[in-house]
């Protein structure tokens, strides 16, 4: 996981020059005073990952994700604004450019980034004020919606949503073919013929050597296959034509036995589309609603498809991020969710009804492709007649109701029962023509009663295997979902048990001895689909929710807080860092003790951006993390720098520098005197120098003899510094002296100033190190003065 | 925290053992494994492998 060595900002929000912050890895906590550019910071931070600032992206600031807020207005039409990030994983340093076009790209890209960039995008860094609450008092779907999305549960959802839609549809297959009716209807008709129960091949193979039996034909046979042999042999003896033609009126009289009760289902199905549709066409708010998912779906399906090459939206054809742009279709189609449930029942009514045309229409087609049709034209117009009647369904149910195509009633589609029966009539009249004719040949008769006997029999196995193999598609599709469910369930559940101990745990931290407790996130479920999240708690031991009904704000947003860094916890597998920009601003005295408190020893080992406007606070945290290796920073702004880092005393420190190697002794004394006060000021900080009490503001004016009274007495107990020679030569120094009398002017002779300038630097090199890049400080617990590593130690004697 | 999983380690783990869930046809385990990992598993793509499956089963029986 990688952290930040260095940030450079330049012509983004109020940062105009550049600004650069050398972290090298290490926390910061920023103040400044409200507009003095701190969300600066935040803001270009997160265009760099996100390529949007969230909170600029309303429609009220700007429509173009928050962009055109985010370059700073007095740049120059040719001047590009950026950001450079350098990590502490060197290969992922890159530089993030955004032109006066509102055109953002990153300098350097290669693989390795681009997956980082993608990765990073999904992580949490990035915790505001004003986001604080929306997670707790979110409706318990979003809650759902946005958690799925974190911790990337929403294509679960979406793979279990997938999974049972096949499943229901091979069972829809499976109801609507009817199997057992058809084999039912082809057993009687072998027992009707055959005046016996065929239930196996040895059972059909003895009936036909029965009938073989009563012939002149001497053949027998053992297994069905020879059946065809046999039925040569009596072909040879005579005309075998009544028989094939005998068998395709049966084929067809079987086929419409009980059709009727298929046209009622058809009816009853075709009622059921036509009501939903009409409800839509007649409710233009849900029409054009539908009309913007299917749009959206379109643009979505051809993103995800990957048809398109260009970075521009496939609807309005403008330059856009496909990424981002897939992005919002999501979001927007989340949005539109309750339509989306209308179009899926819609879209399932109207498969299952095309799927349940298509069987019938296929059965009429096979019956017409029949070359014995030939023999019987009328019957070959009424199988058309019906054929054309299902079309006339299928052209029904092809029209794009959303170009509100009228669709016919029920009643203008109407299949005459009557015609059915005319079929079935018309081929038992000619079934009962050609047994006349067969009785008085018995090898005729023999003939058609075996072939069609086998037909059956092969048809009642076809119809078996074809049901047997949905049935095991259907089974193991249905282990498939009940398993998904259950790893998804445990999956979820595991992870909300461990989510619910972590916030409990923060949020008890932040707020120990009190009667709110045992924070559990639990799923609801509807329709057995999980429905949303809930969160109870333990309130004056009952359980209670939600907790925004109970909590006052600044215990909910402990509880925000809570969120995000359980959040950032569990799911951040990239970056170990995360930005807190002013979010403390609702929080009382003692919570933001303990906010500070659980920074400071449960996530030090993450770097913190902090930015804030609370100076108390500022001072109170700024004590908290001394010697933890922070940095501490003010920014500012000025109408012609815009905002800045306040880097005075390093800057003094460098025109101090300059002025001595260019032999400019001018106000050097009095410069180098600023410089020292500063840096005792600092380091009286640093090593807990005891002072006298002083209210307020005189607290940070205490005359300089004082605090190095104060630093001597705290070498006094520490051998290595007590008589160091880098401490005598700066504390005893003529310098020092003049520094007692804080209001004369200096008066000291140039070399003497070089030398106590080198003094100086030699002070703040024994008391800083070089690998941890900290002061050390003066540690309480161990009464001992050392860095944040720990290579720079001095001990008690 | 070592046994919370993302949903996309959820997924890659169920598809990983998809073949071993008691009742699950090995040729529909393989196929939707195979669609999983080309990152094709719609719901067309699985229709129309099924009813490939299908046809072959019923081919397999004629031959």
């Amino acid at each position: 996981m990688t952290k930040i060595n260095k940030l450079k900002i330049k012509g983004l929000r109020g940062i105009k020059k550049e600004l650069t912050l050398d972290l090298s890895g290490n926390s910061i906590l920023i103040y400044g005073d409200n507009g003095s550019g701190k969300s600066s910071i935040a803001d270009s931070i997160e265009w760099f990952y996100k390529d949007y600032v969230s909170h600029l992206s309303t429609g009220q600031i700007d429509n173009k994700r928050g962009l055109t807020a985010l370059r700073n207005r007095e740049l120059n039409e040719n001047e590009d604004s950026s950001l450079e990030i350098i990590f502490g994983d060197s290969k992922l340093n890159s530089t993030k450019v955004i032109n006066s076009q509102l055109k953002s790209s990153f300098v350097k890209k290669d693989r390795d980034f681009d997956e980082y960039i993608q990765l990073s995008e999904k992580e949490n860094l990035f915790l505001r004020f004003r986001n604080l609450e929306r997670f707790i008092i979110a409706s318990r779907n979003d809650r759902l919606t946005d958690f799925s999305s974190i911790i990337g549960f929403e294509e679960i959802l979406k793979k279990r949503r997938l999974f049972k839609k096949i499943k229901n549809g091979i069972f829809d297959t499976l109801r609507n073919r009817d199997f057992d009716n058809e084999i039912n209807k082809r057993r009687s008709h072998l027992v009707e013929h055959l005046n016996e129960a065929i239930t196996s091949e040895s059972t059909l193979v003895n009936a036909i050597n029965k009938l073989l039996a009563t012939t002149d034909i001497t053949l027998k046979i053992s297994k069905i296959v020879e059946v065809e042999t046999v039925l040569k042999e009596i072909e040879k003896k005579s005309d075998n034509k009544l028989s094939e033609i005998r068998l395709f009126y049966s084929d067809v009289a079987i086929a419409f036995e009980g059709f009727e009760s298929k046209i009622e289902k058809l009816e009853s199905m075709y009622e059921d589309y036509y009501k939903k549709s009409i409800s839509l066409i007649n409710d233009k708010g849900k029409l054009n609603q539908l009309y913007i998912i299917q749009l959206l779906d379109e643009a979505k399906s051809l993103i995800q498809n990957k048809n398109l090459t260009n970075n521009e939206c496939p609807l309005c054809l403008q330059p856009k991020d496909l990424k981002e742009l897939l992005n919002e279709l999501e979001k927007r189609i989340n949005e539109l969710s309750d339509f989306k449930k209308i179009k899926q029942e819609l879209t399932s009514t109207k498969s299952s009804l095309k799927q349940y045309l298509d069987s019938l229409i296929f059965m009429i087609k096979t019956l017409t492709a029949n070359k014995n049709i030939i023999h019987n034209i009328s019957l070959k117009e009424k199988l058309d007649t019906l054929g054309i009647k299902l079309q006339e369904y299928i052209l029904e149910v092809d029209k794009n109701i959303l170009e509100e195509l009228e669709i016919k009633k029920q009643e203008g589609l109407l299949i005459e029962k009557g015609l059915i029966q005319e079929i079935i009539k018309a081929c038992k009249q000619e079934i009962k023509e050609i047994e006349k004719k067969l009785i008085t040949n018995s090898t005729h008769k023999t003939h058609s009663t075996i072939s069609l006997s086998c037909s059956l029999y092969k048809e009642i196995n076809r119809l078996e295997r074809e049901k047997s193999i949905l049935q095991n598609q259907h089974e193991s599709l249905e282990n498939i979902y009940n398993e998904f469910i259950k790893k998804q369930k445990e999956g979820l559940e595991n992870f909300l048990h461990y989510f619910s101990q972590e916030i409990s745990s923060l949020y008890f931290f932040m707020n120990p001895d009190e009667n709110a407790n045992n924070f559990k996130l639990t799923t609801t479920l509807k329709d057995d689909e999980f429905e949303g999240l809930s969160i109870e708690f333990r309130f004056f031991d009952k359980t209670a929710f939600p907790p925004h009904k109970y909590l006052s704000e600044s215990h909910i947003n402990c509880l925000g807080i809570a969120f995000f860094l359980a959040s950032m916890k569990a799911f951040n597998k990239k970056n170990k860092f995360f930005i807190l920009d002013d979010v403390i601003s609702s929080f009382d005295t003692k919570h933001r003790l303990r906010f500070g408190l659980l920074l400071r020893e449960k996530f030090s080992d993450y770097q913190i951006i902090i930015l804030t406007h609370e100076s108390q606070w500022f001072h109170i945290f700024s004590n908290m993390i001394k010697g933890a290796g922070w940095i501490i920073k003010e920014i500012k702004w000025s109408p012609t720098e815009g905002s800045y880092l306040d880097e005075a005393e390093k800057e003094l420190g460098l025109h101090i520098e300059d002025c001595i190697s260019k032999g400019n002794s001018r106000s050097l004394g009095n410069d180098i005197r600023k410089y020292l006060e500063g840096m005792i000021k600092k380091k009286a900080q640093l090593l807990c120098v005891q002072v006298d009490y002083l209210p307020n503001n005189r607290n940070a004016s205490r005359m300089p003899g004082e605090l190095i009274s104060g630093l001597k007495g705290r070498f006094s107990n520490f051998p290595k510094l007590r008589r160091n020679e880098v401490i005598e030569r700066l504390l005893l120094s003529n310098f020092i002296a003049t520094l007692e009398s804080h209001d004369n002017e200096i008066d000291i002779k140039d070399p003497e100033l070089k030398s106590t300038w080198q003094f100086i630097k030699d002070f703040e090199s024994l008391f800083f190190c070089i690998d941890c890049k900290s002061g050390a400080y003066y540690e309480k617990t161990k009464k001992v003065i050392n860095c944040k590593c720990g290579k720079v130690v001095f001990t008690r004697e | 925290m070592n046994d919370i999983k993302s949903g996309k380690e959820i997924m890659d783990d169920f598809f990983s053992q998809l073949d071993k869930i008691p009742g699950v046809d090995q040729e529909i385990a393989k196929l939707l494994v195979e669609l999983y990992k080309t990152d094709s598993l719609t719901e067309n793509n699985i229709i129309n492998s099924l009813a490939e499956l299908r046809r072959v089963e019923t081919k397999n029986d004629k031959d």
